[in-house]
């Protein structure tokens, strides 16, 4: 190297002086007395400090060492100002400086300290700045603040002292210390802004710098009012909290989950299952898990052990439920220490699931097995592997919850390896040259990282302590789609059409069932949704348990009160929410909202009280307004009746029901054709279709089949029973056939009515009604809900008040029955007002809404 | 300083040519246009690097027009340098003998802070006075402590950690020419001794063993030794450092250089999966002793430890517990030497007037004049017993048929008889110092004639061996 490159100055060393007059002597000299083979230039920065001294001290350096000591007095203006100016002065003044170092007047620096530095800095020309572990004079104590850098820790805790060497590029981009700071934590927030940039840091572990401690310090101050600074950081920094953010910093820097794989004897590290990850082999592993229990603080290992088949995960991909798998593991793994999940092909058209905390040797057929990486390294401490080999047995010692989830039959069943997979791992963990040397401390510093142990709590912080969905943002447009329960009934059809409905306009829907285990998941619910996932919380309750009412519906316990933290961790990843008659999900709207995600309530109708007073999702969502984004009505009536309710019109956003099932054109020639040439002298057939229950009517319907009989009237019951209650009357029940559930049979079915009843006493928009309509079946309907949206009377159907239902339905039927040329009349008039009905274009509006958001999101 | 240096006098440009005479004392700085900026006569740019605004003394006001320009600088004096008092200004516009009485009211400045810098530095110079006065006090309490501990405490160096050595495990191989280091698994503060373990000595006897403690922070080598390879033995090789180290703590690092024509092997303890802790990529850790004494203070050296290269040879020596740990029956009677953890003490049990003895291998050091120790019999009530010293040189272990040599005149102290349960002091005054290492002899017998029903527990403590230089101390 050159004379001339040797002597140039190519690191600036700021010292902010403020009221440290007498101990400013010992950082000059410190400075004054480094050994490198560069320049290292001083700038005093005296911030319009009271005391003489200060500035006598100053300018006897500088006179004594010109060229090498700067003197810059300037008005007081608080440690970040005063800083910014040295750094200023300094970059503008010695274009060769590559690097600043901040030294405060009050602490020393080793004689090789910057040599060191700026080798560290050359060495890693990826970091923008080189950070020192903290050994303190005056109250002794050594911080270790060594191990990766990590940004997610950093956003945190403070595991960057100001005391670093920070390159030129980082002030050129902009990246200055906030002078709003005025309390403290000023060089925290400087290294998240430098963060935010796009810049990281490295750790010195021998960096050679000293930090004079005190009982009284500004630090101390600082600490004081710590609350206040961290919410200010937070502010400004809102970004770096966001769980997106947050859930890619844990992917790269601090994996969640270490997956073995015992079919590829590899072990994957990663937050997001589905993604592709750091792979191991065991004995690397093996390092790392030892690394990490002789320093946690310093090396870092996943929170969460998984084992597991890749065969075995790629089935939980295809079932769509891979990430839903880890997040209820994970759950039921911070309770119990370990969890399990056994697989089995389940019934055709269900999936669910059940937990147990007493196996009863069940377990050992387990495919997945989770257990808490703190638990594991417990057990490798043990003496003896004989507790953690008894998971193997009926008598199985460690507390563990098995998770059993039933899979469409046709999965091909997998040998359940993961318990036997896992205490062969850790025989193998037991058995590592490792072992006995880590668990011994051989660092003599204290490691300061704490949270480097259990990255994973710093997302749930941000949900409530809810277990975060291991689910990355992949550009993607996410929706969840929220039910209480998937039986049946219409409101899981409307949601079941509407997701089909959203993937055309181009989102991704997920499917969320939040109060039951178990349900009815047809292949083409599988088909539609990118994820199946169930809350499986025992403490949610879509009603009940409320304190107080709004417009005499009661908000539901768990809304106002309840711990949301479950729900929203399993929902924080999505873009929008949709709650279909989700209950007291409503009460985690406005937290959805606050994270970012776009909430709409779908609303289809208002149940009625034991007396008959209309009660239920329509008003708790008018109580949950503000909570929401959008409302999204099945019908214009109801869309008037939430105006009414005072919600604004700009956030209702109708989505009219329309037929369930698309019905191909030349099926629906065959049907008229068909419907065209029967015999008029035929029975009248005619129809009920859908659930047995005491909203739709039943009484009525009995009443009228009792009176309109063969050989004029040809009866069809086809149904089931989603809810409790009474028994069916007999009539009824000796017609039911069961429920039909694809297209072809509904189409079959509908093909085959002239008419179709329903008397219910309150309705939303049925979807029945639609597809009858759209095949030319008259229906006979109560006029309740927004069913007089679509039924005219006497124009394309038979519309009839609730009060003389049973005689009017007779005397429909009577008509119709005698006169086929009305029958055809209605039928045809009825086919054509449900030609135009289309769920795509009936979601348009709310998708061009909600897509409307994510560019207002993305240019704030 | 520099010897360029000159305080700064501040001009108007229009007062540049008139105030150049000024230049043989001072530097004129000359405001800009823009009223912010400064350049010297020759035009070039004067800022805070050449040490505006600390050196400037005064605003020299030749000319009418220099007034007004100096309410402006002083504004930026106070706003942009956070001076509270402003820029001074020195009004010569009515001057009669101009340049003689600027150079007055110049002088008259640089004399009222040459008084202000005559004020700091006696007070600086007091300071300091009262500075090294509390150091004198406080090193001469030091000395005191340190003093009472030798003479009172016997100061012995603590054995803080020990990597056990595993011989399951491949030692690890030094070539000719090979250069590890070991980081050591302990902090700086008080480290006295460093002890590695050969798995065998060298098979040539060429060449040395360099070892170099260093500490990481300060990048500093504090203690270095060398070690003839024909010195190597098998075993626990103790690397001791006069002084401990002091209370800074810094992580500290074993450098080892092999030097020899032979292969050298080192006893391994446990692997580790830090790799900071490992000596060579893949290799356990080696096995290691640390010794631990009061942070700063000097101890007596271990008679088994080696001193460091450049530290001055030792005055005294400890021959304490580890010695005696090491020690072996020269007795007939098997079993009639036991070291004691519970009395910290050597058992070298008589019978009878025969004599029981223990050998210390090498604890006679080159040197020493006086050895002293306390001796004991730990129980309550049986004979009095005979206690003393003897020196033997090293070599004369083989000669020996009998289980003692034959001790050379003045090589062996008097016999010190005690009854049970008494504690006193044993001294072994040698006329000449050691020329060469020896073994220690430690030597007990039931007094008079008597045979004991039991062996007796006689029991040596720790002792200090002395040069010539402090024997008189």
């Amino acid at each position: 190297m050159s004379a001339e490159v040797l002597s140039r100055d190519r690191v600036a060393v700021v010292v902010p002086i403020y009221r440290h007059s007498a101990l400013l002597i010992e950082a000059i000299e410190s400075v004054l007395a480094q050994e490198a083979e560069f320049g290292i230039v001083l700038i005093l920065v005296n911030d319009g400090c009271p005391f003489a001294e200060t500035e006598a001290t100053c300018l006897d350096y500088a006179r004594a060492h010109p060229g090498r000591v700067i003197y810059l007095p300037k008005p007081n203006g608080g440690l970040s100002d005063t800083r910014n100016r040295g750094i200023r002065f300094a970059l503008e003044t010695f274009p060769e400086v590559e690097a600043v170092y901040l030294l405060d007047a009050d602490n020393r620096l080793r004689p090789k300290a910057l040599a060191r530095a700026l080798a560290a800095l050359e060495a890693h020309p990826e970091a923008g700045w080189v950070y020192p572990n903290i050994d303190m004079f005056g109250q002794r104590y050594a911080g270790d603040y060594g191990g990766p850098y990590s940004q997610l820790l950093h956003a945190q805790m403070n595991i960057c002292e100001a005391g670093s060497l920070i390159r030129r590029a980082v002030f050129e981009a902009g990246v200055v210390f906030d002078t709003s700071f005025r309390k403290g934590f000023e060089d925290w927030e400087f290294f998240l802004s430098a963060a935010a940039a796009g810049f990281t840091g490295v750790n010195l572990e021998d960096f050679g710098f000293l930090y004079r401690k005190r009982p009284e310090s500004m630090l101390r101050e600082a600490e004081r009012e710590g609350a206040a600074i961290r919410l200010a950081m937070r502010e400004k920094h809102r970004e770096a909290f966001r769980p997106a953010m947050l859930m890619r910093l844990e992917q790269a820097e601090a994996p969640r989950f270490a997956i073995y794989l015992s079919d590829r004897d590899e072990v994957a590290l990663s937050s997001d299952p589905g993604q592709e990850t750091e792979r191991l082999s065991p004995e690397a592993f093996s390092q790392r898990i030892w690394l990490s229990q002789s320093d946690p603080s310093r090396h870092p290992s996943p929170p969460f052990m998984v084992v597991a088949t890749e065969a075995g995960l790629e089935q939980l991909e295809a079932a769509k439920m891979l990430h839903w798998a880890f997040w209820a593991l994970e759950a039921a793994a911070d309770q119990k220490g370990i969890s399990a999940l056994l697989l089995q092909p389940g019934s055709e058209g269900r999936a669910g699931l059940s937990q147990s905390d007493r196996p009863e040797g069940r377990q050992v057929l387990a495919n997945v097995l989770m257990i808490r990486t703190a638990l594991l390294r417990e057990t490798l401490q043990d003496e003896s592997a004989a507790w953690i080999n008894s998971l193997a047995s009926a008598a199985c010692q460690p507390a563990i919850r098995l998770l059993e989830l039933n899979l469409p039959p046709q999965s091909a069943p997998i040998a359940g390896t993961a318990v036997f997979s896992f205490l062969s791992m850790v025989q193998r963990l037991r058995a590592s040259p490792w072992r006995r040397g880590a668990m011994m401390q051989l660092g003599w510093r204290k490691g300061d990282i704490a949270i480097r142990e259990a990255p994973h709590l710093i997302l749930r912080r941000e949900l409530s302590d809810g277990v975060a969905y291991p689910r990355l943002r992949d550009g993607g447009r996410h929706v969840g789609i929220l039910l209480p329960l998937i039986e049946f009934g219409g409101v899981e059809k409307v949601a079941l059409n509407f997701v089909r409905a959203l993937r055309s306009w181009g989102f991704e829907p997920h499917l969320f069932v939040l109060e039951r285990s178990d349900a009815a998941i047809s292949d083409e619910w599988r088909a539609l949704v990118g994820s199946i996932n169930f809350l499986a919380d025992p403490a949610f309750r879509a009603w009940g348990g409320g304190q107080g009412a709004y417009l005499g519906t009661e908000v539901p316990g768990w809304a106002q009160d309840g711990a949301h933290g479950r729900l929203l961790g399993m929902l924080h990843w999505l873009d929008v929410v949709i709650s279909f008659h989700g209950g007291a999900a409503a009460g985690v709207m406005g937290q959805l909202r606050r994270l970012g995600i776009q909430t709409v309530s779908s609303l289809h109708l208002s149940d009625l009280s034991a007396f008959g007073r209309p009660v239920g999702n329509t008003y708790l969502s008018a109580a949950y307004e503000h909570a929401f984004d959008y409302f999204a009505p099945c019908s214009h009536q109801l869309a008037d009746w939430c105006h009414a309710m005072g919600i604004p019109q700009d956030k209702i956003v109708a989505v009219p029901n329309a037929p369930s099932f698309p019905l191909p054109a030349e099926i629906a020639q065959a049907s008229l054709r068909q419907r065209a040439g029967r015999d008029p002298a035929e029975p009248l057939r005619v129809m009920y279709l859908g659930r047995l229950d005491a909203q739709k009517g039943l009484e009525r319907l009995a009443e009228v089949m009792t009176s309109a009989e063969a050989p004029r009237f040809d009866w069809r019951v086809i149904g089931g029973a989603v809810m409790a209650g009474a028994p069916l009357p007999a009539v009824v029940a000796r017609h039911v056939e069961p429920v039909l559930t694809s297209p072809e049979e509904l189409i079959a079915a509908y093909d085959w009515a002239d008419v179709l009843v329903l008397l219910s006493g309150y309705e939303g928009l049925p979807l029945t009604i639609l597809e009858a309509m759209r095949q030319g079946v008259v229906v006979i309907a109560t006029d309740v809900g927004a069913v007089s949206e679509v039924l005219h009377d006497g124009e394309n159907g038979v519309l009839l008040p609730l009060e003389g239902a049973v005689l009017g339905c007779l005397s429909a039927l009577d008509r119709l029955s005698r006169d086929r040329a009305l029958l055809r009349r209605l039928s045809e008039r009825a086919r054509a007002d449900m030609n135009a009905r289309d769920w795509v274009e009936a979601v348009r509006p709310l998708a061009q809404r909600l897509q409307a958001g994510f560019k207002s999101a993305a240019q704030k | 300083m520099d010897e360029s240096w000159k305080p700064i006098v501040i001009v108007v440009n229009s007062d540049a040519k008139s105030a150049s005479f000024l230049s043989a004392i001072a530097q004129v700085a000359v405001i800009g246009a823009d009223d912010r900026t400064f350049c010297d006569l020759e035009g070039n740019l004067i800022g805070p690097a050449q040490g505006l605004p600390g050196d400037v003394l005064c605003f020299l006001a030749l000319s009418r027009s220099a007034l007004e320009a100096h309410a402006i600088a002083d504004r930026l004096w106070r706003v942009e340098f956070g001076v509270a008092d402003g820029l001074d200004l020195e009004d010569h516009t009515r001057a009669r003998n101009r340049e003689a009485e600027v150079f007055a009211a110049i002088a008259r400045r640089l004399s009222s802070q040459l008084r202000r810098s005559h004020a700091g530095k006696t007070r600086l110079m007091r300071e300091v006075a009262l500075l090294r006065r509390d150091h004198d006090n406080m090193q001469g309490a030091f000395a005191s402590l340190e003093a009472y501990f030798h003479r009172i405490v016997r100061s012995e160096r603590s054995l803080t950690m020990t990597l056990s050595p595993d011989p399951g495990l491949p030692a690890l191989s030094l070539r000719p020419g090979d250069e590890i280091e070991q980081r050591l698994p302990a902090d700086s503060p008080g480290l006295s001794d460093i002890g590695i373990c050969l798995r065998s000595a060298p098979v040539s006897g060429a060449g040395s063993l360099r070892v170099t403690l260093e500490l990481l922070e300060d990048g500093e080598a504090v203690a270095d030794w060398v070690i003839p390879a024909h010195q190597l033995t098998e075993g626990w090789l103790r690397l001791s450092l006069a002084r401990a180290l002091g209370p800074d703590p810094q992580t500290a690092v074993l450098r080892l250089v092999w030097e020899g024509e032979s292969e050298l092997r080192l006893m391994p303890s446990m692997p580790h999966p830090d790799p900071r802790f490992t000596p060579r990529s893949g290799a356990p850790m080696l096995a290691l002793r640390l010794w631990k004494f009061v942070p700063g203070t000097q101890a007596a050296l271990p008679v088994d430890g080696h001193p460091a290269q450049l530290a001055p040879m030792p005055d005294e020596w400890n021959i304490g517990l580890s010695a005696l740990r090491r020690a072996q029956n020269a007795s007939p009677e098997p079993g009639a030497v036991e070291f004691s953890d519970l009395r910290t003490g050597l058992f070298v049990r008589p019978k009878s007037e025969a004599v029981a003895a223990a050998r210390i291998d090498g604890a006679g050091r080159p040197g020493m004049v006086h050895i002293f120790g306390g001796v004991k019999t730990e129980q309550e009530a049986g004979p009095e017993v005979e206690y003393a010293y003897a020196l033997a040189p090293a070599n004369a272990r083989k000669r020996v048929a009998s289980h003692l040599p034959q001790f050379d005149q003045g090589r062996v102290s008097d016999w010190l008889r005690l009854p049970p349960n008494e504690w006193r002091e044993l001294h072994l005054f040698l006329d000449q110092p050691l020329a060469e290492p020896h073994d220690l002899y430690l030597l007990s017998r039931v007094a008079g004639k008597s045979v004991a029903p039991a062996p007796v527990e006689a029991c040596f403590f720790r002792m200090i061996g002395k040069t010539a230089k402090v024997a008189a101390e």
